[in-house]
C-alpha cells in the first residue's frame, strides 16, 4: 500500500519535471490502488453497475412529446368549484374547458381558451337566475405575429401591468372577474378584453402600446350594475430592464373598472380617466423591493363623490429564504388631491408561501388589513398534486368586513370555505 | 401564488449535457493528477453548455430494490422542458439560459430566463413568466455565494450537483484505477474545503471518471455524517461533435428512497443563439420564441 505523503509528494514533483507520465504510474500498485488507504474494492463489478439500471417505466420513449407535434399544443381541463360562503353567495360550478396554444405559421402565434361551464342550483348566480343553468364562454383568442424587432398581438386578451402582486395602482387595463371562486385559480379571475397590442424590444428596452375599442368593467355577482356600453381604451409603457433593477413608465386613457352612478341619470356608467405610471424592481441579494406610482385623474370613490385626481402609490418587499421559503409585504394607499372623500384607506397584505413533499404540496397565506376601515381577513390555502393530472385545492378565508366599502383586496364573504378538484391534461 | 421552479432553470442545462470532454484531451491522460482531471472536467461542461439546445424530461418516483432491482413504487412525476443557454464573457464562465416547461400541463408555458456569474458576489439574475398571471416578474435568487443547494423542481437532483467552476473549493485524490464494468476508469475522491461546507449538503463524493472520454460513469455522494446519501449513473453516453454526453442521468437518493432520472430526448450543441433569444422577449413574444426554437429543433444532432 502506498500513500500520498509530504515525502511521495517532493519525490513525485522532482520526477514530474523528468518526467511527467510518472505522475500516476509512480503510485499504482498491480491491483490499481492509489491513495485508498483501505483498500475498498471501488470497481464492484457488473452487478454493481446493473442496479442503476434505469427502472422500466420511468422514462416514457416519447417521441411523440416532442413540441414540433403539433397536439402538443392543446390542453383540457376539467373542474369543480365549492365555496361556501357565509354572509355572502354560495358557488358549485363545473366546467370543462380546452386550449390550445402553439406557433401556426413561422413567426405566428395562437392562444385559444375555451370553457363550458355548468351553474349548480346552490350557485349564487344560478339562484339569481332562476335555477341551474350552463353557458359557454371563449376566454381568450388571440393571434400574434413577429416580425423584426416587434410583436403584434390581436384579440381577446389579458393584459397584466405593475409590479406589486395584489395591489391596483397601475394594473388596471384588464378588470377582475369577482364572480369566480378567488382562491383557488389565478387564471380564472382577469377579465380578457378585444385589443391590439404592440411590443417592440431594442436591447434592454421594451415599449408597448395598446388600444381596445370597448373597455369592460370588474365583473360582480350582482347583475344590472354595468354600463349599457364601454368605450376606447388606450395606453402606452417603456420598460427598462438593467442589472438588477427593471424600470417602468406609462401612459394611458382608461375606463374605470368600477362603474359609478350617474347622479342625474342614477344609471351605471363607467368613468373615462388619464393614467400616468412608473413602476420599479429592484433587486438585491435575496431581497426584492417594487413599487408602483400612478397619476390619475377624474377618480370617484363613492356614490356621492364627485371626481378628483388622485395619487396612488404601492410599495411592496419579497423575500426568499435559502430553502426556497417566499414572505412578501405590501401596501396601498390611494390620496385624493381634491376632494377627501375620495381618500382610500391604506391597505396592507402579507403574504408567505412555501413547498412541502417535493413540491407536491403548496401552502399559501395572504392576509390583507386596513385600520381606517375596519377591514381585515386571512386566507389560507392549500394545494396538493395528487398526480401529474389531478390537483386538489382548498382554501379557508376569515374576514372582518365592511359592506359598504369596496376594494379590490377585500375577501367576498365573512367566513369561506372552498375546495377544488382540477384535471389538466 | 407558488412559483414552481425559481431555483432551477439555470442549472438545466447542466443535466442535459452533462460533463462532456473533446477526444483531445486524451493525448495529455496519463499526465494528468486528480486536480487536473476534475478541473477538465469543469472547463468541459463549461464549453459544452455554449450555444446549447436541449428537450430534457425529468422523471422522479418513490423506489424500492427487489434482487438489485429498482422499481418505482409509484407513478412517477413527469416534467418535460426545453431549454437554450450560452456562454458569456473573456473565459466563458458567465451564463445565460431560458427554460420553458412544456408537461405538466399544469405547468405548461412557465418560462424562465437566468443569468449567473462567475463572480460569486455578484447577484444571479431571474425572471419567471407566469402564464396564470400573464406577465413577466423579476425573481431575486441572490448570488452563488449565498445560495445552499435546492431541489431543481421537486427532483432529486439538486443545484450543486450541477454547479461547475467550484473545483477550487475541493481537494481531489485518486483514489483507485481498472476497469469498471467495460470501461477504464479512475475513482476519484473530492473533499469540500472549509470555505465550501456551509453552501454544501456533502462531506464527500467519489467520482469514476472514464479515462478515455473524461465524463463520470458513476458517482457518491455522503453525506455531513459521512454515510452514502446519492448513487448518480451516467448511461447512453454519445459523442457529439467531439463532446462526450451522457443523455441518460439517474440519481438515487438513499435517505428519501426517492429517484430521479433525467433524459436528454433532443440535443443541439455548439448551435448559434441569438443573444436577442436570451433576452425577456423570449418569455412574451411567444411568436418570437417558436420561430427561433424550431430553427434551433432543426439543428438537432441525432
Amino acid at each position: 500500500m502506498k500513500k500520498w505523503n509530504g515525502f511521495s509528494l517532493k519525490v513525485i514533483l522532482i520526477f514530474s519535471l523528468v518526467s511527467p507520465h510518472l505522475i500516476v504510474n509512480a503510485q499504482i500498485d498491480e491491483v490499481g490502488y492509489l491513495d485508498n488507504a483501505n483498500h475498498e474494492n471501488l470497481l464492484g463489478n457488473d452487478t454493481d453497475i446493473n442496479d442503476f439500471e434505469t427502472p422500466t417505466g420511468v422514462v416514457k420513449e416519447s417521441s411523440d412529446l416532442a413540441p414540433s407535434n403539433w397536439l402538443q399544443g392543446f390542453k383540457s381541463q376539467f373542474k369543480h368549484d365549492i365555496t361556501k360562503a357565509q354572509a355572502a353567495g354560495d358557488i358549485e360550478r363545473s366546467q370543462f374547458g380546452i386550449e390550445y396554444q402553439g406557433s401556426v405559421a413561422s413567426g405566428w402565434f395562437m392562444n385559444f381558451k375555451s370553457f363550458y361551464r355548468y351553474y349548480g342550483s346552490e350557485d349564487i348566480l344560478a339562484k339569481d337566475r332562476g335555477g341551474a343553468y350552463g353557458r359557454k364562454e371563449i376566454q381568450r383568442l388571440w393571434f400574434q405575429y413577429s416580425q423584426n424587432q416587434c410583436a403584434h398581438t390581436i384579440g381577446r386578451q389579458v393584459l397584466v401591468w405593475g409590479e406589486v402582486d395584489g395591489t391596483f395602482s397601475v394594473d388596471v387595463v384588464s378588470p377582475l372577474d369577482f364572480s369566480e371562486q378567488l382562491f383557488t385559480d389565478y387564471d380564472e379571475v382577469r377579465v380578457a378584453q378585444d385589443m391590439w397590442v404592440m411590443d417592440c424590444y431594442l436591447g434592454n428596452v421594451q415599449t408597448q402600446f395598446f388600444v381596445s375599442h370597448e373597455s369592460k368593467t370588474h365583473v360582480f355577482p350582482e347583475k344590472n350594475i354595468y354600463p349599457d356600453k364601454g368605450h376606447e381604451e388606450w395606453g402606452g409603457r417603456i420598460k427598462l430592464s438593467l442589472t438588477g433593477l427593471d424600470l417602468t413608465l406609462m401612459v394611458a386613457q382608461l375606463e374605470s373598472n368600477i362603474p359609478v352612478i350617474n347622479d342625474q341619470t342614477f344609471k351605471f356608467e363607467s368613468n373615462q380617466y388619464q393614467l400616468l405610471g412608473a413602476s420599479f424592481s429592484k433587486a438585491h441579494g435575496r431581497l426584492l423591493m417594487n413599487g408602483d406610482m400612478a397619476y390619475k385623474t377624474k377618480q370617484v370613490n363613492g356614490v356621492l363623490a364627485e371626481p378628483s385626481d388622485t395619487v396612488d402609490v404601492a410599495l411592496g418587499v419579497e423575500y426568499t429564504l435559502v430553502d426556497n421559503q417566499h414572505f412578501s409585504a405590501g401596501m396601498w394607499q390611494v390620496r385624493s388631491l381634491e376632494d377627501e372623500k375620495n381618500h382610500r384607506p391604506l391597505l396592507m397584505t402579507v403574504g408567505w408561501n412555501q413547498n412541502y413533499l417535493h413540491d407536491e404540496l403548496a401552502m399559501s397565506l395572504l392576509s390583507n388589513f386596513s385600520q381606517q376601515s375596519e377591514f381585515q381577513s386571512i386566507t389560507v390555502l392549500a394545494a396538493y398534486k395528487l398526480t401529474d393530472i389531478v390537483t386538489l385545492s382548498s382554501a379557508v378565508s376569515f374576514a372582518n368586513r365592511n359592506e359598504k366599502d369596496f376594494s379590490e383586496l377585500q375577501v367576498p364573504a365573512k367566513q369561506a370555505w372552498s375546495v377544488s378538484i382540477k384535471m389538466e391534461i | 401564488m407558488t412559483r414552481p421552479f425559481i431555483c432551477c432553470a439555470g442549472y438545466l442545462l447542466r443535466f442535459t449535457v452533462l460533463m462532456g470532454l473533446s477526444l483531445q484531451a486524451l493525448i495529455a491522460m496519463p499526465l494528468m493528477s486528480a486536480e487536473a482531471i476534475m478541473e477538465k472536467m469543469d472547463t468541459q461542461q463549461r464549453l459544452v453548455s455554449h450555444g446549447t439546445f436541449s428537450l430534457s424530461q425529468i422523471s422522479t418516483c418513490p423506489f424500492s430494490s427487489n434482487n438489485k432491482k429498482i422499481v418505482c413504487t409509484k407513478s412517477p412525476r413527469v416534467k418535460l422542458m426545453e431549454s437554450v443557454s450560452k456562454q458569456y464573457g473573456e473565459h466563458k464562465k458567465d451564463s445565460k439560459s431560458m427554460s420553458i416547461l412544456l408537461k405538466p400541463a399544469s405547468e405548461k408555458g412557465i418560462g424562465m430566463l437566468s443569468y449567473s456569474y462567475d463572480d460569486a458576489k455578484k447577484d444571479s439574475e431571474s425572471w419567471l413568466y407566469l402564464s396564470a398571471l400573464g406577465k413577466v416578474k423579476r425573481i431575486a435568487s441572490g448570488a452563488s455565494e449565498d445560495q445552499e443547494p435546492t431541489a431543481i423542481f421537486g427532483s432529486e437532483f439538486s443545484t450543486e450537483d450541477m454547479e461547475s467552476g467550484k473545483t477550487h473549493e475541493y481537494t481531489y485524490k485518486i483514489l483507485q484505477q481498472g476497469l469498471y464494468g467495460k470501461r477504464q476508469v479512475w475513482v476519484i475522491e473530492s473533499i469540500p474545503i472549509a470555505s465550501r461546507l456551509p453552501k454544501t449538503h456533502y462531506s464527500k463524493l467519489l467520482f469514476w471518471v472514464d479515462k478515455e472520454r473524461f465524463i463520470p460513469l458513476k458517482i457518491q455522494t455522503y453525506d455531513k455524517r459521512g454515510a452514502l446519501y446519492k448513487r448518480l449513473s451516467f448511461k447512453d453516453i454519445v459523442n457529439l461533435k467531439d463532446f462526450w454526453i451522457a443523455k441518460d442521468v439517474t440519481v438515487l437518493n438513499l435517505k428519501t428512497q426517492r429517484l430521479s432520472n433525467m433524459k436528454t430526448q433532443n440535443i443541439a450543441l455548439n448551435v448559434k443563439v441569438l443573444d436577442e433569444f436570451l433576452t425577456q422577449r423570449t418569455l412574451t413574444d411567444f411568436a418570437f420564441r417558436e420561430k427561433h426554437l424550431t430553427q434551433l429543433r432543426e439543428q438537432v444532432q441525432k
